[in-house]
């Protein structure tokens, strides 16, 4: 069949013969199977899902279906019993959240296989190696204020629990010793929160060696790789010379994501692996050793499908209706905006360039332009201009937006919604969230957890789009098969993996959160994606080039399409936050 | 004629390389500039003080983009399901 012309790619060029783009040919083979990335990104990351299984499913914490059920009762008992979360309700819910299959001996063995370099402020050698002497030193310096913290939650649950008491006494039936009783709960639980927060980290700071653990690790990933290379015709022991270096960019750009400062702004591994890669490949020029290694597509199919089995379905339910508002009724709504708004205003060059931010801009950032990216086949530069440019409006927002909602006293369910409604990425939303306090943090992280479960929906969608209607000549018909062969395929795995875990997870109920996302998937496929996305990354890096880059944002184009569609996005997202959590649900928003 | 390079060639490639190498350096240094100088200098700035500051409290990672990377969202997500349950 020959190759179709597609207006996504520059005139003269065909899909098949532009190198930037990878095309599955226009007819089905059964060889495919073994031959194509696209399947071995679903096979490898099936067997790390199936794996991952086997290790967890059989071993679940002791007793676990009675502490569920114990706890269960005591919160539905306690919902009876006052008007309001009582500390016996707190310590319940504390007590389900505790109970996950990760805290387990073997899943902490695995965790340290798998771990990323630790934090540091002002020597990067303390990311991979941290003596006793050094760790007990920190320690006692943070034990006082621990300690401290530790006497503050104590008296604090004693006041609550004589608050409480005396609520109780009263039947609950006195409006101010309920109010008095809640205040003192508030002030508990600010200063648990306090505790457990990096005051506990510094105090508890154990010695480690990474190095051995990373050696293995890159090992281990190596042979992980090679099983489809040996498939994909890629020379082996090529790749194998320059993987090393590619694990150790990655690495690098963890250490440089790790450093405090850069944490607290958002710029994570994933900006720095670009940035390493891009800088040496710029400049010295990217080893020749290392060719064979960049195998960008490889690495980020793998990941999306390990990805997928994150996407858990029925989390789009956890915060009710005003949540599937906010996040899924908004958010294509804003997609589809920015899209045409880049189309047919900006008339912006590449339909993929304008998609990915699109899509980057207003679902989740980084996680959604590496999903939209590959399911319209990007180019490496577009998805690079992508994330680039959400991590710094990122930063941005993460410090604009709380400030501007706590000095208009908004409400934190509103400010809240409004902050997990349009800031990209989540680390960046939990922060901002949290300056509005724990019921405005806990509201944003919520709002921004259903949102990440619709990059499945938006990759799905925007793969068949651009088989149906972009990838073809203006007018033209394209046949179901047709479609079936441009399809791809690693899309398949991504939401086959979504649609099966989302099944098991639904139907184990409560110890669904502990096996399956508190078990093989925090505990194995989330790390082991996270290595495959920074190899991914320092992969593009060390294939990109400046020049392209700024072919890509000529006339700032991207930049006018980001700030137009999130502007778009914050006034959507704020009115139907506030139409949803104040005039159709207010119950919700007072409950919470 | 000869395909070996000159010694102004040479030089040129030298040149070059010394040049190549000094960019990287300075690439390099502009990001130990960032994480040691200039976003330290913007904490102190009074908008963004106050957030960096509850950021560190809370002991949060900002640089995560997924959910299942935060912590915080596990317990949000715990906290809100059963905060809602008797509104349902």
């Amino acid at each position: 069949m020959a190759p179709v012309q597609s207006p996504a790619i520059p005139s003269g060029a065909t899909l098949e013969s532009s190198p930037d783009v990878v095309i599955d040919k226009q007819k089905w083979e059964w060889s495919e199977l073994y031959k194509k990335e696209d399947w071995w990104a679903i096979w490898l990351g099936f067997l790390l899902i199936i794996v991952g299984m086997l290790i967890f499913l059989p071993r679940p914490p002791a007793d676990m279906a009675e502490n569920l059920a114990k706890a269960d009762a005591v919160l539905q008992a306690e919902d009876a019993r006052a008007p309001f979360r009582t500390v016996e309700w707190h310590k319940a819910n504390d007590a389900k959240g505790g109970l996950r299959a990760t805290n387990e001996p073997y899943a902490k063995t695995i965790s340290k296989w798998l771990q990323k370099p630790d934090r540091w402020s002002s020597n990067p050698a303390e990311s991979l190696y941290l003596s006793e002497a050094a760790a007990a030193a920190r320690r006692a310096k943070a034990e006082p204020a621990y300690k401290e913290a530790q006497e503050a939650t104590k008296a604090a649950l004693t006041r609550a629990e004589a608050a409480q008491a005396l609520a109780a006494a009263a039947f609950f039936q006195d409006a101010q010793l309920n109010a008095a009783a809640e205040q003192n709960i508030a002030e508990w639980r600010q200063l648990r929160e306090k505790e457990r927060g990096s005051v506990r980290a510094k105090a508890t700071v154990q010695a480690y060696n990474k190095i051995p653990y990373h050696i293995g690790l890159l090992i281990l990933t190596g042979l992980f790789f090679t099983i489809g290379i040996l498939f994909l015709k890629i020379d082996t022991t090529k790749f194998w010379k320059g993987f090393w270096f590619l694990f150790l960019i990655a690495v690098v750009a963890m250490i440089i994501g790790n450093q405090e400062t850069m944490r607290k702004y958002g710029f994570g591994d994933v900006l720095w692996a670009i940035v390493l890669g891009m800088l040496i490949s710029n400049t010295v020029g990217a080893p020749k050793f290392v060719k064979e290694a960049l195998q960008t597509e490889y690495f980020i199919k793998t990941g999306l499908v390990l990805l997928g089995a994150e996407i858990l379905f029925s989390k789009i339910v956890a915060i009710g209706v005003p949540g599937i508002f906010v996040a899924w009724v908004v958010t294509p709504i804003v997609l589809v905006a920015t899209y045409a708004f880049g189309q047919r205003i900006l008339k912006m060059e590449s339909k993929t360039l304008n998609i990915t931010v699109s899509a980057d801009m207003c679902v989740c950032g980084v996680s959604a332009a590496i999903a939209t990216a590959s399911a319209c086949r990007a180019k490496k530069e577009e998805l690079t201009i992508a994330v680039g440019m959400s991590m710094l409006f990122t930063a941005v927002m993460m410090i604009a937006l709380p400030t501007f909602i706590v000095s208009i006293g908004m409400h934190p369910v509103l400010g809240g919604a409004w902050i997990g409604g349009t800031i990209d990425s989540t680390g960046a939303v939990v922060a901002a969230g949290a300056f509005l306090g724990e019921t405005g943090m806990f509201v944003a992280a919520t709002i921004k957890m259903i949102q990440n479960v619709m990059i499945g929906v938006i990759a799905f969608g925007v793969a068949v789009y651009w088989c149906a209607r972009v990838e073809c000549a203006p007018g033209q018909m394209v046949s179901k098969m047709e479609i079936w062969y441009r399809f791809p395929k690693f899309v398949l795995g991504f939401i086959a993996a979504s649609i099966v875990i989302s099944i098991m997870y639904s139907a184990m109920g409560s110890a669904g959160e502990v096996m399956i996302e508190h078990g093989f998937i925090r505990g194995l496929t989330r790390d082991a994606r996270d290595w495959f996305f920074a190899l991914a990354f320092a992969s593009i890096g060390l294939s990109s080039n400046f020049r392209e880059l700024a072919h890509h944002f000529k006339g700032g184009k991207p930049v006018i399409l980001y700030v137009c569609g999130q502007s778009l996005n914050l006034i959507l997202t704020l009115t139907m936050a506030y139409i949803m959590f104040f005039l159709v649900f207010p119950a919700i928003t007072a409950g919470l | 004629m000869s395909d070996k390079p000159t010694e102004s060639e040479k030089l040129n490639i030298f040149g070059q390389r010394i040049k190549a190498w000094l960019l990287l350096a300075i690439g390099l240094g502009l990001i130990w500039v960032m994480a040691f100088a200039a976003l330290p200098l913007g904490q102190r700035l009074p908008a963004v003080g106050p957030v960096m500051d509850a950021i560190e409290r809370a002991d949060i990672d900002a640089g995560t983009y997924w959910y299942t990377q935060s912590e915080e969202t596990a317990r949000a997500q715990m906290f809100i399901r059963n905060a809602i349950r008797r509104y349902e």
